[in-house]
């Protein structure tokens, strides 16, 4: 009986934390992005020299791309900026991905001396584009996500490099956008945009013409996710200079410090937000000064899983590249210099995020397990779920009021009433499936796999 | 109830309360976000029709502003009308913008963009010192001078500008020691302003600036020397050159170099060949690449072995782009290399350059 006390009360303070801390978060969001919409409303009445703009290296990794990397590829070469590259690594791909780059942009193998600073795969050729000079083609024999971007840093030409998903779908000023902070602060060594969720809009010629709602619940639910994860998620950690995450589908990086950190971690699937924890880590110790940003503006968009199946590969993926994140750079926990990311963001996120899901999962079979066997009242059974869902409708429903002072994308009112029904509904079934799936991942971080590609199944029928 | 907690009630009294706070919270918030959403959609509007309104009589009044009838204008409506008149301004010359400012004055915008100049409001004090430097408010210097030397962000960048729209000459002197000690400053829009400026106003200045800066501060500034005159510039960077002997100095006055060297500064850029950093010897090698002569090659050869991948690169670049060197003259000296890496080198550029020229 003891012990079973001691468990509620576990569950009780947890959630209560877990509450309160994106509470705090979404007060430090309001802030930070009401600041940012308004100094950034004026920022374009001073014209720039784009000569001065910094050069971006874009690598795009493909495995088995063959239904979107042509287009992928088409709408990177017509994003507006002065000077930048576009480097496609074919990561071994079994299907066509090479031979429809080398059809549609004409590409000739070239031979590339370059400086091997990260170890990576053989590569077995560089391509140059006849028709863009500034597209070149890595083809290497299959080594993961990682390895192929790796391969692409050792051979980029300038100082700062943006990795984009081969099914990553950017605004045309995407790169004006998220260079911005490396312009004001030299400090800066990486950059994070807000990633939105594609399903349900219209894309023609590589870029979004209309935002719009995608009619399955599932992919409603995955929106208000979104909107919580970018809109205070990181939005609240960037003034602190604590984000520990960037996605993989969108993120500019200065390269030095990057090498300097050893690049992509080769043995993680969660490789982006590794990366993003070992630059904290090598530079919090070295007490050297830096920030690691986040623009909220949003720059890129994705599409997210429509099944079951591939929903819950992907957040068991993501749940097992956490917990590997978390756990190679456990150091940077409490250390003495490392401070509001050591202090603050670290131990919040092994709490609520890496022990999250067993936490949730346990509470959630032991509250209905006391309830079906009396030792837990109807009471007390009922209160617990009220206060579950409650607060988790609360936050979804401040991450949309977020979004409705911020960016407006979903901006009919009956956009509003539909995600704010998703993020009511969501509470019930799709949130414990989804901490479910997560314990599945740290199950399998715990017995350690294979690592392969994150595959996905695309339906890509927003495309025209 | 009493089976898990010993004493609930007054806990489970708070949990209820806590239940009943979160779920009207929410649907508060739900009427709260639509009526933000609606009042949004309103304001849009109402910015719609203002716009209707007054694009035409601004577009009117750059051609002519005297014999124009001027719309009324709600107080709440000056600064969306004062961020579209900047607009127009900064889309138009010559005497358009006269025209407009002469607009401007009819509407009081100088008095109130000075009002607004003292806003607590960061975004306000934006507008207006926008504003009064597009008008050319030379009363309202003082203010926007201490706003550009005290302000760090956008406020203060705007303000700088506008002094150097109001008088670049008066200006200069202000605003290249604050941009050289602004390193928070974007260097695009830096540029701008003193492309804006003009040779003739910053050539003076920036130079004394420079001949006075830190080491530090001169690695960053020197990027905006082609903006002075060519002679004075060349001049200061040959007294740098044999003044200095950090790095950082070194390589960013060789990038400077890069186009105004001269054949008389090959002897001094040759000694960077040598120099142990290879950043310095990069930039020694692109300055090369344009000046080289044949007596010069066999420096640039021999930095086709070198231990950095840049300066290897960089060599077979500067080798490839020297006009009296041919195709054959260069698969020569590839040939003739013994060193792996150098042979490398010169086959990357030669495949690079095909595809050049056969694309042309």
């Amino acid at each position: 009986m003891k012990v079973l006390i001691i468990l509620q009360w576990i569950f009780l303070l947890y959630m209560l934390g877990l509450s309160l801390s994106y509470l705090l978060l979404n007060l430090i969001s309001i802030v930070t992005i009401t600041r940012y919409m308004r100094s950034h409303r004026l920022s374009d009445f001073l014209e720039s020299f784009s000569d001065y703009e910094l050069p971006i290296s874009i690598l795009v990794p493909a495995y088995n791309e063959e239904s979107t990397v042509e287009s992928t590829v088409r709408s990177l070469l017509q994003l507006s900026y002065s000077e930048f590259e576009v480097i496609v690594i074919n990561d071994g791909s079994r299907d066509r991905t090479l031979s429809i780059l080398q059809e549609s942009f004409g590409l000739v193998k070239v031979p590339e001396a370059y400086q091997q600073r990260l170890p990576v795969k053989t590569i077995r050729g560089f391509y140059r584009s006849s028709y863009y000079p500034n597209l070149r083609v890595i083809d290497k024999e299959n080594g993961g996500k990682s390895d192929a971007l790796n391969s692409a840093i050792n051979t980029c030409r300038y100082p700062l490099f943006c990795s984009v998903d081969a099914d990553s779908i950017l605004q045309r000023d995407s790169l004006k956008r998220v260079v911005q902070p490396f312009l004001e602060n030299p400090l800066t060594v990486a950059v994070g945009g807000t990633i939105r969720i594609v399903n349900g809009s219209t894309v023609q010629g590589g870029f979004l013409t209309k935002a719009g709602l995608p009619g399955k619940m599932l992919v409603r639910f995955q929106i208000i996710e979104y909107l919580r994860a970018f809109l205070f998620g990181r939005l609240g950690w960037s003034p602190l200079n604590a984000i520990l995450i960037i996605s993989g589908a969108f993120g500019l990086f200065r390269r030095e410090q990057v090498i300097e950190a050893g690049g992509y971690s080769t043995d993680t699937v969660g490789e982006d937000m590794e990366l993003v924890v070992r630059l904290h880590r090598m530079l919090r110790l070295k007490g050297q000064p830096y920030r690691i940003t986040f623009v909220p503006d949003p720059i890129c968009w994705t599409e997210a899983p429509e099944d079951l199946s591939s929903l819950r590969r992907q957040r068991s993926r993501w749940q097992e590249g956490l917990a590997e994140a978390l756990s190679k750079n456990i150091r940077l926990l409490f250390h003495p210099r490392s401070g509001t990311v050591g202090w603050l963001a670290f131990p919040f996120m092994i709490i609520f995020e890496w022990f999250g899901p067993v936490v949730e999962v346990v509470g959630y079979l032991f509250v209905l397990f006391g309830f079906l066997t009396g030792l837990v009242s109807p009471l007390v059974f009922v209160i617990f779920f009220t206060l579950a869902l409650g607060f988790g409708v609360l936050i979804s429903v401040v991450a949309l009021l977020l979004e409705i002072i911020s960016y407006r994308i979903y901006s009919e009112p009956r956009h509003i009433l539909a995600l704010f029904l998703a993020g009511i509904l969501e509470n019930f079934a799709y949130r414990q499936l989804i901490s479910l799936w997560r314990l599945e991942g740290l199950v399998k971080w715990i017995k350690g796999g294979k690592l392969q590609w994150g595959e996905m199944v695309r339906k890509a029928d927003w495309q025209k | 109830m009493n089976k898990l907690i010993a004493n609930p009630e007054p806990i489970i009294n708070l949990v209820v309360l806590l239940a009943i706070g979160i779920i009207t919270t929410s649907l508060l918030l739900l009427l709260l976000m639509l009526r933000v959403r609606l009042h949004q959609a309103a304001q849009e509007d109402h910015k719609k029709q203002l716009l209707c309104i007054w694009e035409p009589v601004l577009a009117a009044a750059s051609i002519d502003c005297f014999a124009l009838q001027l719309p009324a204008l709600a107080k709440k409506d000056y600064p969306d009308v004062l961020i579209l008149w900047n607009r127009f301004q900064e889309s138009l010359r010559g005497e358009s913008k006269e025209n407009l400012i002469i607009l401007g004055q009819k509407l009081g915008i100088e008095i109130l963009a000075e009002r607004m100049l003292s806003s607590k409001d960061e975004s306000e004090r934006t507008i207006a010192a926008l504003t009064l430097g597009n008008i050319g408010a030379r009363e309202s210097w003082p203010a926007l001078e201490k706003m550009a030397l005290t302000e760090v962000g956008l406020s203060g960048q705007v303000a700088a500008r506008a002094l150097a729209r109001i008088d670049p000459k008066a200006a200069s002197p202000i605003l290249i020691p604050l941009f050289i000690r602004r390193h928070e400053w974007p260097q695009s829009r830096v540029a701008a302003i003193l492309s804006d400026m003009g040779a003739e106003v910053i050539t003076a200045p920036m130079i004394s600036a420079l001949l006075r800066a830190s080491p530090e501060e001169l690695a960053r500034f020197l990027r905006y020397l082609p903006f002075a005159y060519q002679n004075e510039a060349l001049e200061a960077l040959r007294l740098l050159l044999s003044e200095h002997s950090e790095a950082e100095v070194l390589t960013a006055c060789l990038v400077a170099m890069r186009n105004l060297a001269e054949d008389s500064d090959i002897a001094v850029i040759k000694n960077f060949l040598h120099h142990p950093e290879w950043a310095v010897r990069v930039q020694a090698v692109n300055t090369m690449a344009r000046l080289a002569r044949r007596e010069d090659l066999p420096e640039i050869i021999a930095l086709l072995s070198d231990p950095n991948w840049w300066v290897r690169y960089r060599s077979a670049q500067a080798l490839a782009e020297l006009q009296f060197i041919s195709w054959e003259q260069l698969e020569e000296i590839k040939n003739q290399q013994e060193d792996r890496y150098a042979r490398d080198a010169l086959t990357q550029v030669m495949a690079e350059k095909q595809i050049r020229e056969k694309n042309r």
